[in-house]
């Protein structure tokens, strides 16, 4: 699939759209890029796909033409990226738009500094702002459009010079599915037109829909190709393995993994379900029946699927010699697993208003112990208020909120206390190192100095910092903060554990590592509150709650779910939600 | 007992990571240290309201004993720079008029002979009123020059003769006024500009809400915050009263003790300007803004810059809401003049009642921000 | 050229749709001029002293109605009893005049007599006053004593271009010169700054603008907006202080503007290079506002600032601005004597436009931005 699909606008179709030869950049000591080798040709749909400090963005913006490489080359349209840029369409995460200005304005400007004619501007902003349906709002404020609105927008801005190459830098992320969708079609039919589209993503399930990926990690390319050939080459098959008795499986499966006679190499562990990958799946499924039925578990399915591209990643990284660490379990004192399936809090018709903008509304939930309670949403769907009024930051203007026994009452210091808390911005402190940040919060929560030592020990052994505690934290990078970050949140070892998508950025193998220890938590009985918006972290909980505008549209087990929604159990969570979403839309998003 | 030795550990854990965040960060430090220190050596010695130095101009049509014994008492009263002879009036106007003498004599063709004759004669003084200020001055300095002036063959004593006698500064050092005005003036916009700074960029960083989730009370985490700033801020006063002392020769007559109350009074109430700032704005722009147009007449009305009875009754009357003046007040009187506590304990009062009222105000906004 | 338009059109719409720099942006100008042009009195009045009368006799008295009645001085709220310098240290007279016992006769009989002042010379402005007058005392005492008058000479003191020594004609262009360049400044800064800071100076990078183009639609609503504030100041400064053009207003409206665009160019140059707002606005603050403050003559006359500082005063836009002013309003000259203030200022301008175009130059992002 690497021909050209349509002819391109230009006369050179046999120069590629995008060359790179030996691309390095460096930042001072620390190397984001290295010897990069990609050909891009004209029309094609292609992903860079991996985890945060990838280097993607990085990648972009030298391809934008706004940052220099270290070395080695990089040509657009066999031009130097600064020349070529009016050719090109560079999207970014969020700096595209301006707030203050009305789309219009937007519009008018990006044509301005494009040189676009006059007449061509009036003929295209009409002809986007049908296509992506914001033709009403046009005089209204872009920083008052839903994220979706946003990104359209920000799309419509980036076409108005016609480019004939889009550089789209993670422009789903955030987005609720309906308009994960939308701007999805929208990407089709550019490559429709003729453009060349180079897209830049963390998620796996994108890259399966670009005609060639790009797996990257720590600034080098892992593996390069058609997302199918990629899996192909596996040579492997996955097994679904789902049960009712879900967590007893699993612990038979852990174990099965230690034999050194094992036949699957990689083993997934999700909220309904565990995933095996395995070359020989013939061989699997006989031993997983064996196994389960000797353990008396009577209702299990094992299905076959294909490898996902998470899965390519994963086996590439596993190819170089990654190793995937050994994390201690969290140092726990005191057992408190008898409390599982209590009610830690709830909240009864929950409400709050800005002014004359509801965030939240009608939101009834309980979360127990010894659970996981997923909330889902779109950015701006209420999520992050609701958290706020359950920990106590602000107050609710309608319903009530009750706390459990165990937890104290909302708004002291005891409660604080055994509370655990890991916002979407960040938690540590950028100009203090480590340790002190660690110390920081051990202090706070008042440990002793013995708990204090061997919990400080653990979360830099999970993260692998031993040596690097003294390392100032501004200087690392993302995944590796949010992990010290999640670390520095549950030092305390709380009962009620808030986390704010807590798996943002980071890389598949730290993300199962993190839901691992997730999961450990809340086996010791803790209760914890998980806000997503990776549909597929959203498997690992064990109830889930889907917010739309405010309110509670879908509360359940993800089965649960997808059941209601009409949709089998091995749909996958996001059709349920685009369902979901769809019937309960009031306004177009 | 246990939970007493807790709180003080967990309070400690909270000064100790504000402290290491202040010392980590540069620019801050930076602004802690270096603009108070310049502006203190730069107002020191730049600001001198008297007048000497101006450009005088002469135009003497008598040219004679009499008439130069006039000028030469004219240089000597240290008025002026130089004395340029100018040819004719005309010629003084014009260059008056283009901005180039600010003073200009002109001494009559029959001066001497009046002086003898009649015992009185008239020179004329034309000043450049642009100058509004140096004309003021120079007028009455100007007079009184002139009125003493006797030709120098007589020798009568005058009848009645004043003993001035000049005290705390008889030199009449324009820094000596100034450093313990500006002193204050540097600790207003210091204090205001850092703790602002320090709690909205919490706020703008999201790790306020992480801290409002902890344990910690209100109150501590707001003197977890101020404790570090408080100590820097006192060092600040430190070099600058230091400054003060070695560069100027400003004394320190007064009492340290009561000294660091003083400006550890005035800190909290420029930290608690700056509190207040941090809980209204919701960006550090806005409060950059807004703390320039606050520190502007805080400056003004208190005194520290311009004189205070040179203001009309009406600002004077509203700057008793200024705070720096009252510390202005109490620096300038016990560096300068000794003053004890017997003196000052009005001002003294009014600091910590200001202090007080912001501190107060600012706890009770600090929680209710997020929402 | 168009580009320019585009540019700037944009700076204006994000400009007017922010409150609170609108706000700013008007109100505090004329707020300033407020507070300066009407709190800012060179002259001491009512400066509160101690008369202590320890000879009561009809010519002492005399002195102290004189005394009472002037303006200069008042009468502190102090009970004059012992001869202690209480009330200096306290701060509740400035000074204290005693005049002895025996005076009034010493002054009939013509015999030499002392009176004393002692001055708090703390307070440097009101000590130099309170000299003045205590000299003053002892002249008119003196003459009061003579039958005749002896050797005296008088002056006749004419004063030009501010007969009423009116300080508003004086520091209202003054103010002029400190708004002009601290608002407009301030508000560029903080706009170029804020780009960076976003992060959608990207766009900007990849647009087909060149460095010179953005920073002069940039700058374009900057200059308009100081306009208007000098249009604004201008009116206030006639009709609350009754300031009038004293010749021919060309030379004012050009430095005016060339003064302002020197302003906005020297605040881009910052917020260019300046990565925060908040470093923007410090940066402006010590390197425009304080300068302007206190090295451009405003309120202090250069002549009085030890030359080790003074050459500082050279690169200091306001003070050629200033001098512009107070020509326009006070000596009326024009072209003739103050054109070296529109060229001087013309170079300020070009410099810092070179400054900002040098920062701005590469339009890429540099790596600390990572």
């Amino acid at each position: 699939m690497a021909e050209p699909t349509a002819s391109s606008v230009s006369n050179d179709c046999a120069v590629a759209a995008v060359r790179l030869s030996c691309l390095c950049k460096n930042f001072g000591s620390l190397s984001a890029l290295a010897d990069l080798d990609v050909q891009i040709g004209a029309g094609e749909l292609f992903g860079f796909v991996g985890p945060d400090g990838a280097g993607k963005t990085t990648l972009l913006r030298i391809l934008a033409g706004v940052k220099h490489s270290t070395s080695g080359e990089a040509r657009i349209f066999d031009e130097d990226p600064r020349q070529a840029r009016l050719r090109v369409g560079y999207l970014t995460q969020h700096f595209s738009l301006y707030s203050e200005l009305s789309i219009d304005e937007n519009l008018k400007y990006y044509a301005g500094v494009r040189n676009v004619s006059r007449a061509n501007f009036e003929q295209r902003r009409e002809a986007l702002l049908q296509r992506v349906g914001l033709s009403e709002f046009r005089n209204r404020i872009a920083g008052h459009l839903s994220g979706g609105m946003r990104q359209k927008l920000a799309l419509c801005c980036v076409l108005m010079s016609d480019p004939d190459l889009l550089l789209l830098d993670e422009p789903t992320t955030g987005l609720d599915p309906l308009s994960r969708g939308e701007v999805w079609q929208l990407i089709r039919e550019l490559v429709t037109d003729g453009k060349t589209v180079v897209i830049a993503t963390p998620h796996f399930d994108e890259g399966q829909r670009c005609s060639r990926v790009a797996l990257m990690q720590g600034g080098r390319i892992l593996a390069a190709g058609p997302p199918s050939e990629l899996i192909k080459q596996l040579g492997s098959t996955r097994l679904e393995i789902r049960c009712d008795k879900l967590q007893a499986a699993t612990r038979l499966l852990l174990k099965a993994q230690e034999r050194p006679d094992i036949a699957f190499n990689e083993m997934n562990v999700y909220g309904d379900r565990v995933d095996l990958i395995s070359v020989d799946p013939a061989v699997v499924q006989s031993d997983v029946q064996t196994m389960l039925s000797q353990a008396g578990m009577s209702s299990y399915t094992v299905s076959f699927a294909e490898p996902t591209l998470e899965n390519v990643f994963i086996a590439s990284l596993r190819a170089r010699g990654f190793v995937e660490p050994e994390c201690p379990p969290f140092p726990f004192a005191g057992a408190s697993a008898q409390i599982a399936g209590e009610i830690a809090i709830e909240a009864r018709q929950l409400g709050k208003r800005f002014g004359h903008f509801t965030a939240v509304d009608k939101v009834s939930i309980d979360i127990r112990h010894g659970e996981i309670f997923g909330l889902l949403g779109a950015n701006g769907a209420g999520k992050t208020t609701t958290i706020q009024m359950l920990t106590g930051l602000i107050k609710p203007t309608t319903g009530e909120i009750l706390v459990g026994e165990q937890c104290g009452k909302l708004g002291t210091s005891e409660f604080r206390r055994r509370l655990g808390y890991m916002s979407q911005k960040f938690t540590l402190y950028d100009d203090l190192t480590v340790a002190e940040n660690l110390a920081f919060y051990a202090a706070a929560y008042s440990l002793d100095a013995s708990l204090r030592q061997q919990r400080v020990e653990w979360v830099l052994s999970m993260c692998e910092l031993s040596k690097l505690q003294h390392t100032v934290v501004g200087s690392l990078p993302w995944g590796l903060k949010q992990r010290i970050a999640f670390g520095a949140s549950v030092l305390h070892q709380p009962s009620l554990l808030f986390l704010d998508e807590p798996t943002a950025g980071l890389d598949p193998v730290a993300r199962r590592q993190l839901w691992r220890i997730i999961r450990d938590f809340a086996a010791h009985g803790c209760a914890v509150v998980v806000t997503t918006h990776f549909l597929d972290d959203a498997e690992y909980c064990h109830r889930l709650g889907l917010m739309i505008e405010g309110q509670l549209a879908a509360q359940g087990a993800p089965g649960e779910i997808k059941t209601a929604a009409g949709h089998q159990f091995s749909a996958s969570l996001e059709e349920a939600f685009i369902s979901i979403v769809l019937q309960t839309r009031t306004v177009p998003v | 007992m246990p939970k007493c030795r807790l709180l003080n550990h967990r309070l400690f854990g909270l000064i100790a990571k504000e402290t290491m965040q202040i010392l980590r960060e540069k620019h801050l430090l930076f602004l802690l240290l270096f603009p108070p220190t310049v502006q203190l050596l730069l107002l020191g010695a730049a600001l001198d309201p008297g007048v000497h130095n101006s450009n005088l101009g002469v135009v003497d049509y008598d040219q004679s004993a009499g008439s130069r014994g006039l000028i030469s008492r004219l240089m000597e009263s240290k008025l002026f720079r130089d004395d340029h002879m100018v040819s004719d009036e005309q010629q003084l106007n014009k260059q008056i008029g283009r901005g180039q003498l600010a003073v200009g004599v002109v001494i009559p063709s029959n001066f001497e002979q009046q002086l003898e004759e009649r015992h009185q004669a008239k020179v004329r003084i034309i000043l450049d009123g642009v100058d509004a200020y140096t004309a003021g001055i120079a007028n009455v300095q100007l007079k009184q020059v002139i009125s003493e002036f006797e030709p120098l063959e007589k020798n009568e004593h005058k009848a009645v003769v004043p003993s001035i006698s000049i005290l705390y500064n008889p030199d009449l050092r324009s820094s000596w006024y100034f450093i313990p005005g500006v002193l204050g003036a540097m600790l207003t916009l210091t204090s205001t500009l850092v703790s602002s700074s320090v709690l909205l960029r919490e706020k703008e960083l999201g790790t306020l809400e992480q801290l409002l989730l902890t344990p910690y009370e209100t109150w501590e985490i707001l003197l977890g915050k101020i404790a570090p700033i408080f100590a820097l801020l006192m060092c600040d006063a430190g070099v600058a009263v230091l400054t003060g002392m070695l560069v100027f020769g400003v004394p320190f007559r007064g009492d340290v003790g009561l000294f660091a109350l003083a400006s550890a009074l005035y800190v909290f109430v420029g930290i608690g300007l700056g509190m207040m700032l941090a809980t209204v704005c919701r960006t550090e722009r806005q409060s950059h803004l807004v703390s320039f147009f606050v520190n502007v007449p805080v400056m003004q009305l208190s005194g520290a810059v311009v004189p205070f009875e040179t203001m009309p009754k009406l600002l004077q009357d509203i700057g008793t809401l200024d705070p720096l003046r009252y510390f202005t007040v109490i620096a300038r009187s016990l560096m300068i003049k000794g003053a004890g506590f017997g003196a000052l304990w009005p001002d003294l009062l009014a600091l910590f009642m200001f202090a007080l009222a912001l501190f107060c105000f600012s706890l009770k906004q600090f929680r209710r921000q997020l929402s | 050229m168009r580009r320019i338009v585009v540019q700037a059109a944009k700076e204006w719409s994000e400009f007017r749709r922010d409150r609170l720099s609108l706000a700013l942006a008007f109100l505090l100008p004329l707020a300033t001029l407020l507070l300066f042009g009407s709190g800012v009195r060179l002259q001491a009045k009512h400066i509160p002293i101690v008369v202590r009368d320890l000879d009561k006799s009809s010519i002492s008295k005399r002195l102290v109605d004189h005394l009472e009645s002037s303006e200069v001085v008042a009468k502190a709220r102090w009970e004059a009893t012992d001869s202690s310098t209480a009330a200096l240290c306290a701060s509740d007279a400035r000074a204290i005049i005693t005049v002895p016992n025996g005076f009034g006769d010493d002054i009939e009989f013509g015999d030499p007599t002392k009176f004393s002042a002692q001055i708090d010379g703390s307070d440097i402005t009101t000590a130099h006053v309170m000299k003045a007058v205590a000299r003053q005392i002892g002249i008119s005492a003196s003459d009061a004593a003579k039958e005749g008058k002896d050797y005296e000479v008088e002056p006749d003191v004419q004063v030009r271009f501010n007969p009423d020594l009116k300080e508003s004609l004086f520091i209202v262009p003054g103010v002029f010169g400190i708004v002009l360049f601290m608002y407009p400044a301030l508000l560029a800064a903080v706009a170029a700054a804020r780009e960076s800071e976003l992060g959608t100076v990207v766009n900007l990078y990849t647009s087909s603008l060149s460095a010179i183009e953005a920073l002069m639609g940039k700058a374009a609503v900057y200059i308009l907006v100081g306009l208007l504030e000098a249009a604004l100041t201008l009116l206030s400064g006639r009709a609350i202080f009754g300031l009038t053009f004293a010749s021919e207003p060309s030379l004012f409206v050009v430095a005016t503007v060339i003064y302002l665009c020197a302003a906005v160019f020297f605040g881009l140059m910052v917020g260019t290079f300046a990565r925060s707002q908040t470093v923007a606005v410090q940066a402006t603050a010590t390197g425009g506002f304080f300068p302007s403050l206190l090295l451009s003559g405003f309120v202090y006359p250069i002549a009085n600032i030890p030359p080790q500082l003074s050459w500082l005063c050279l690169f200091v836009p306001a003070r050629y601005y200033i001098d512009a002013c107070r020509d326009a309003f006070l000596h009326g000259t024009g072209w003739t004597c103050a054109w070296i203030d529109p060229l001087v200022l013309a170079v300020f301008a070009a410099v810092f436009f070179a400054g900002a175009w040098w920062l701005m130059r590469p339009m890429q992002l540099d790596d600390a931005h990572a």
